[in-house]
């Protein structure tokens, strides 16, 4: 009785989270004249038209690649600076390490809406307005704060022993880095480069405000202008959010198994 | 081959001295044991000679040479670590290959020397498998391994055998001596084990609060402990002290408990106040009456095979002591100790040294 009663809260508690999704989902292959009408909950004659509508109708695809490249360049930029600063921070010796990280902490506090105006002005300066490099270098800038505190967090974990012992087996620093704490470490550099990642995947503050046409518009931006003077298009906002969101699906369950695996299991007596 | 040597070496973290100026010369070849009890700083040592740790002052030598400002991987030693600290992500075999890959040696190198040192250390079968595929004493073999793979000028361990169960520990005692002895490489144990650095070691230096103790060979520091510290640290069951009074000079006589004794000593005592030591197995017990001997009560009697351990009281003390098992003694007996006044040692109370 008490597993039945923990199947019904399970249940519910991922209705409550997928219902949103969900809707998307139904609303995504309903037919036009049924969108907004209740019942059918379900559509009478399931249709892919508005996916084919985003798909061939708008440059999609373009702004899916947009925004591919501007997460995964940020993603990269933000564990290429991140980590070897965590490193150091973790495990160097560094003065003003609790400073530093305060600070480092401190800076990620900042609500972004303060920095939209002097970032689109230093943008413009640079000649980088509705570019993609714009989105970039303002995305790794963010979530550098966030990057470096998680993948230290990470770092400290790992026993001092291992690092040493790659000192004393003929490592510098910076191949203990490489060969050693990378890999050890590999679970908190995939959780905080998937937060990244997320981050800038669904950001739109910065992209609306930077970008101004589909050179450079990423798929959030994209799909808020969906709306005509005259119509919202329902169907295909709802498709348009599908799509976007599959990218995403895929990389957690991707990358999940990496991230729960243990993170030194082995290495030291328990 | 190589000898180490501290010159007035200092340590402090700030204002924390852990080291106060060692002097110590560690003869190529050796197996040296620095022993004492936690935070004397004999770990903070072993960092030092590793170069993971720079002394605040003095120098370490190796052969002569200073060596102070070499990084840990210029100094061609290896460290094994109370914790194996393997490295997670490799297979045993990537494990112990990992500092030859580090000197770039041909592939056909690394893998004869892995297997070469695998068989010497009987884990040829685990090769393939990750560190937390593998057992304690596996992960310690493999840690061994990735020590000795690149014949190290100098060899470190780091209290390698307490993380194992008690056999297992006997059998790597035994393990560590015949690698010794076969690689005849200059090591340098760290352990608060004194029975360890008692039966591996060429030398031991008992350290205490960052000072050096004593250093000589295992069986002198047992016999002729330098201080009360030593004597009460290095042996089990631990020797028996006990505040005494100078009653006589020529010979010298000692009153304890209601008897006279007179122990050898090298230094006539400064005061009439002594502290006299005893090991326990120079304190004999028995069933039979002796008008000479002290007349106790057994209060805990532990049989080890061929002598018996006995904790005795009377005259208002507690007392360590040995029995033939045949005597039988069990708690709430009464015994007659005899206690061997040649074995006796003394000490200054103020300073605790011996005299």
């Amino acid at each position: 009785m008490k597993r039945f009663w923990t199947a019904i809260a399970l249940i519910a508690a991922i209705l409550w989270s997928l219902g949103p999704f969900l809707w998307q989902v139904v609303t995504s292959v309903k037919p036009d004249n049924e969108l907004a009408l209740l019942p059918p909950l379900l559509p009478s004659a399931p249709t892919l038209d508005h996916y084919r509508i985003v798909v061939n109708g708008t440059p999609f695809l373009r702004f899916m690649a947009n925004s591919m490249v501007v997460a995964f360049c940020s993603t990269l930029l933000s564990v290429a600076i991140g980590a070897p600063a965590a490193f150091g921070l973790a495990k160097l010796r560094v003065r003003w390490k609790g400073l530093i990280l305060l600070f480092i902490l401190s800076a990620s506090m900042f609500p972004p809406i303060a920095t939209v105006s002097p970032l689109y002005l230093i943008m413009t300066a640079l000649r980088l307005r509705d570019t993609l490099p714009a989105l970039i270098i303002t995305y790794t800038s963010l979530s550098l704060p966030l990057c470096v505190w998680i993948v230290t967090n990470f770092f400290r974990r790992v026993p001092d022993e291992i690092l040493f012992a790659a000192r004393v087996d003929g490592c510098s620093p910076l191949q203990a880095f490489w060969h050693i704490m990378l890999p050890v470490a590999a679970p908190g550099i995939f959780t905080a480069a998937l937060l990244v990642f997320i981050f800038s995947w669904n950001e739109f503050l910065f992209a609306l405000t930077f970008t101004a046409t589909p050179a450079s518009r990423t798929i959030p931006v994209a799909i808020a202008l969906f709306p005509g003077v005259h119509e919202v298009p329902w169907g295909e906002i709802a498709a348009a959010s599908i799509l976007a969101t599959l990218p995403l699906i895929l990389l957690v369950v991707v990358f999940q198994r990496r991230i729960v695996e243990g993170l030194t299991a082995g290495a030291v007596k328990g | 081959m190589t000898t180490i040597r501290f010159e007035r070496i200092t340590k402090a973290f700030g204002t924390t001295e852990v080291i106060k100026s060692l002097d110590l010369e560690i003869s190529s070849g050796e197996f040296f044991t620095f022993v004492g009890p936690s935070g004397c700083g004999k770990s903070t040592l072993l960092h030092m000679i590793a170069g993971l740790d720079a002394p605040s002052s003095g120098l370490i030598l190796f052969d002569g040479k200073p060596v102070n400002d070499l990084s840990p991987q210029a100094r061609d030693i290896a460290l094994v670590f109370q914790n194996y600290a393997l490295y997670p992500h490799l297979t045993a075999f990537e494990n112990i290959a990992f500092p030859l890959r580090m000197k770039k040696a041909a592939r056909n190198v690394i893998e004869d020397e892995v297997n070469r040192v695998a068989g010497l250390l009987g884990i040829s079968a685990s090769l393939g498998k990750k560190p937390k595929e593998l057992s304690g004493g596996q992960r310690q073999r493999v840690a061994l391994g990735r020590a000795i793979v690149r014949r190290p000028k100098v060899f470190l361990m780091d209290e390698p055998l307490s993380n194992l169960d008690a056999r297992l520990r006997l059998e790597m005692r035994t393990e560590l001596l015949r690698l010794h002895r076969e690689l005849g490489i200059t090591t340098v144990y760290v352990t608060h084990d004194q029975s360890e650095a008692m039966s591996l070691s060429d030398r031991v230096a008992v350290l205490n609060r960052g000072e050096l103790q004593q250093c000589d060979r295992p069986l002198a520091v047992y016999r002729r402990p330098a201080n009360v510290f030593v004597a009460g640290f290095i042996g089990v069951p631990a020797m028996n002290l006990f505040p005494a009074r100078v009653t006589g000079k020529r010979p010298l006589a000692v009153a304890w408990a209601g008897i006279t004794l007179s122990p050898p000593a090298e230094h006539f005592p400064p005061a009439e106040d002594v502290l006299i030591g005893m090991r326990p197995e120079d304190v004999i017990a028995g069933r039979s009456p002796d008008p000479a001997a002290l007349e106790m009560t057994v209060e805990l009697a532990e049989p080890s095979g061929p002598i018996t351990w006995l904790e005795l009281a009377g005259r208002g003390l507690k007392l360590a002591a040995l029995s033939r098992p045949e005597e039988e003694l069990v708690p709430g007996d009464r015994c007659y100790v005899k206690i061997m006044p040649e074995k006796i040692a003394l000490f200054d109370p103020s300073s605790g040294r011996r005299l």
